[in-house]
């Protein structure tokens, strides 16, 4: 027989690629013709459900839930990137947690009650609640715990939230009492991110913790996965309903996704928009978005540096901004355009409507920036988040079309980083960010404070209004503050929102219970596999 | 022929492409293969044949440059460490050990992340990390000849050194190197996209072939040919080049004359 000669492998190599290429060619040729506008459309109704159809739970089972990032640590009090957050429904509690309409319901603490002006809160605990390591949880847990978030040595970004409060002490055994330094509403909310911990397990809390949630950690391999087991010992007697939760790694978010549809993983976490797409007519997964959400894309500009510190220049920039298709080209249609550039979202409580619009309108972002003498602009984006290739191709159609150049940048994430670490100027640069906000306004307009923002914007009347806010107990007092927040924010325009949207998490439809949380996080704790 | 063909391709795109590569037709994104757009469009409705046919102009310069570049630094290294032997020898090969234990991607990381991700930087980059496996090849070939009849006639003849090295000894070592050079482009093309997703790489609008692999992979279940058609000028370009290799070492190889 004729020995193998490179050459000839080549040949043959090249035809064959050929035939299979021929082959894909017609069939590609024989699809449908150019589809409809939007060809890859959002799936609607019962494909986007928020929360898998309850039904009476089933007991049993190992659900496996793969997420494109390793799980880096288990510090509640410092989760470092969200994924990490992603073992908390199994490992911890809390004093409070939230319901699907995104209230503060109880959790650890069975009851509460307020005094002294809303200055002093005093909760009682569940008895019979025990660690992982079989220890009785009590008040003593709850003072440390949350004394450790407000400690700054630690660096939680949670402290913000608690810093109104004074001290904790115990009241016995089990009940503590908070008292604040002044009145605050989202209290029960900022609770929910205080996790219950043990003290004895603090230097290990990292890479060994132990909690009171449902399932204890018996497994963990790093950038590989978590194994989590159902604890007998759960409060919540009867819960939780699985033997078993493992929380796989999958790097490449493809392969995640072939995972998923073939089944080797029960749930997707973090399903970005363009695979929210590819699944509509997937009959056994289902794409679960929270019912209400804060998740917000913009572009942030710095407002302490030339040529952004001018509101007309922000003001051009949001005419050269193709909402519509950037909502098109970077999330699938999945998201609502902010017309008025409110970061409120669309059917919030606290929405004040009525705003005109800001129009895509390229002549007169031209003439603004004209008159500010801008010619050249540069924009710098995490290379990580795929969104923002078409975004910045789109953006830069509009310059181009104005007369600007825009010179793109996708960078390292580290990189961005350091280009948006707080204090930073970056004059001359659009750049991008994700804000998860919480629901309350007084956590969602965090984000716009003096000192709490990444884009140097600064302003007294809307630091103070927002105190305010913060610390109003009527419900009508506080939106008719936080109408007036937005009245600045529209003035002023210190971010050019993009899109409110929706996290996408995808679930087989064997896994029943499950919802999305507003921070986008899927909640996981009460669920079963009905398979 | 192929390979001539791709290249005048890629320097005749504005006269070939039927769109310009930003022009945008968002309500067809996605398009399969037609009349309109022959190799469908990508997912902001630009035509994939105009992008693919510019496209190739960065590629094909950005890797044959960086091949270039590693052969001129692999090269001679090679041809010195595996003529001179002995200390020379294990300096330049331990150096090169150390330089191969870091991944190559870390390495182009590295030096992009210092100067920027700018063109001129991303070819120094690639042509550095596939400099090594040049040497390492040029080394093994020239080890195998240096002891052979003709080498030593040449030293009997009084031929200087470098003459040795580069004119007897070199014809007889570029069977395998350039094999290796087709294969070092195929590798900067595909690295070069690894660059892009981190953010090191070829910038937008501006697209590579291998942008639009690493772009297209994650719509493979819907539109395999947004990666389909990338592809396959990259296996052309490859295939084309290996073919030439092939021809290159026919008319150099003194042994076929």
């Amino acid at each position: 027989m004729e020995a193998l000669t490179r050459r000839r492998f080549l040949n043959t190599a090249l035809v064959g690629v050929g035939a299979v290429s021929m082959g894909g060619l017609l069939s590609a040729c024989a699809q449908p013709a150019a589809p409809a506008p939007g060809a890859i459309q959002a799936p609607a109704g019962a494909a986007a459900a928020t929360s898998v159809a309850p039904a009476k739970p089933k007991m049993g089972g190992t659900f496996t839930y793969g997420t494109p990032q390793p799980i880096q640590t288990f510090d509640p009090d410092n989760p470092g990137l969200a994924n990490n957050r992603n073992t908390h429904p199994g490992l911890f509690n809390a004093l409070t947690k939230f319901d699907e309409e995104m209230n503060p319901v109880a959790d650890l603490a069975e009851s509460w009650e307020t005094t002294n002006n809303g200055l002093t809160w005093t909760f009682k605990l569940r008895q019979g609640v025990k660690f992982h390591s079989g220890r009785q949880m009590t008040s003593d847990d709850v003072k440390w715990s949350i004394e450790r978030i407000l400690n700054p040595d630690t660096g939680s970004p949670f402290r913000t939230a608690l810093a109104d409060i004074d001290k904790i002490e115990p009241d016995g055994k089990y009940s503590a009492r908070i008292q604040l330094k002044n009145p605050n509403a989202t209290l029960l909310a900022a609770l929910y991110d205080a996790k219950i911990k043990a003290p004895e397990n603090e230097k290990e809390l990292a890479s060994k913790a132990i909690g009171t949630g449902p399932y204890k950690l018996t497994e963990y391999l790093v950038n590989d996965r978590v194994v989590l087991e159902k604890y007998g010992d759960y409060w919540d007697k009867g819960k939780p309903y699985m033997d078993k939760v493992v929380i796989k790694t999958l790097a490449d978010p493809t392969a995640l996704l072939t995972s998923f549809t073939s089944d080797a993983v029960d749930a997707y976490w973090q399903l970005g928009s363009k695979f929210v797409a590819q699944l509509q007519n997937d009959p056994n997964h289902l794409v679960l978005q929270p019912k209400k959400s804060t998740a917000l894309t913009l572009f942030m500009l710095d407002a302490a540096s030339e040529p952004f510190k001018d509101v007309k220049a922000r003001q051009a920039l949001l005419h050269l901004m193709d909402r519509k298709t950037f909502l098109e080209v970077a999330y699938f249609g999945l998201g609502t355009v902010p017309d008025s550039n409110n970061p409120v979202p669309p059917a919030h409580p606290f929405e004040k409507t009525g705003f005109p619009p800001i129009p895509y309108d390229v002549k007169k972002g031209q003439e603004l920036f004209s008159a500010l003498g801008v010619k050249e602009l540069a924009f710098k984006a995490p290379a990580v988040n795929p969104e923002w290739k078409p975004i910045s191709e789109v953006l830069e159609r509009s310059f181009n079309a104005a007369g600007i150049t825009l010179t793109i940048e996708l960078q390292e994430v580290n990189e961005w980083l350091k280009l948006v670490a707080i204090g930073n100027k970056w004059p001359g640069v659009i750049t991008t960010n994700i804000y998860l906000p919480g629901w309350d306004p007084a956590l969602m307009l965090r984000s716009w404070e003096t000192g709490n923002n990444r884009h140097n914007y600064s302003n007294k009347e809307l630091d103070d209004i927002l105190t305010r806010g913060k610390r109003e107990m009527d419900p009508a007092k506080r939106k008719d503050l936080y109408g007036q927040a937005q009245d600045t924010l529209i003035k002023d325009l210190p971010t050019a929102q993009i899109a409110h949207w929706k996290w996408s998490h995808g679930a087989h439809k064997k896994m029943k219970g499950m919802f999305v949380r507003y921070d986008g996080f899927l909640e996981w704790r009460d669920a079963w596999i009905d398979a | 022929m192929l390979l001539i063909l791709i290249v005048l391709a890629a320097v005749a795109a504005p006269a070939l492409a039927p769109y310009s590569p930003l022009e945008m037709h968002v309500p067809d994104r996605f398009s399969g293969p037609t009349f309109a757009y022959l190799l469908g469009t990508d997912e902001t409705g630009r035509d994939m044949l105009s992008l693919i046919l510019y496209a190739a102009r960065i590629s094909l310069t950005v890797s044959v440059t960086a091949e270039t570049l590693a052969l001129l630094l692999g090269v001679p290294l090679g041809v010195l460490a595996g003529y001179r032997g002995g200390l020379t020898d294990d300096v330049i090969m331990r150096a090169l050990d150390g330089f191969l234990a870091f991944p190559g991607i870390l390495l182009a990381l590295t030096i992009v992340g210092m100067f920027g991700p700018h063109l001129q930087f991303l070819i120094l980059a690639l042509g550095i990390i596939n400099a090594p496996y040049v040497t390492r090849i040029m080394r093994a070939a020239v080890v195998g000849e240096r002891g052979k009849d003709y080498v030593l006639a040449a030293r009997a003849l009084g031929a200087t050194v470098p003459r040795i090295m580069f004119r007897n000894i070199l014809p007889n070592c570029l069977s395998p190197l350039t094999v290796q050079a087709s294969l070092g482009v195929a590798f900067a093309i595909l690295t070069e996209a690894s660059l892009s997703f981190l953010g090191l790489g070829v910038q937008p609008p501006a697209a590579s072939w291998g942008t639009l692999l690493q772009v297209g992979y994650s719509y493979i279940r819907v539109t395999p040919w947004y990666v389909l058609f990338p592809g396959l000028f990259i296996f052309a370009t490859v295939w084309s080049l290996s073919m030439l290799g092939d021809a290159l070492r026919d008319a150099l190889d003194p042994r076929l004359r």
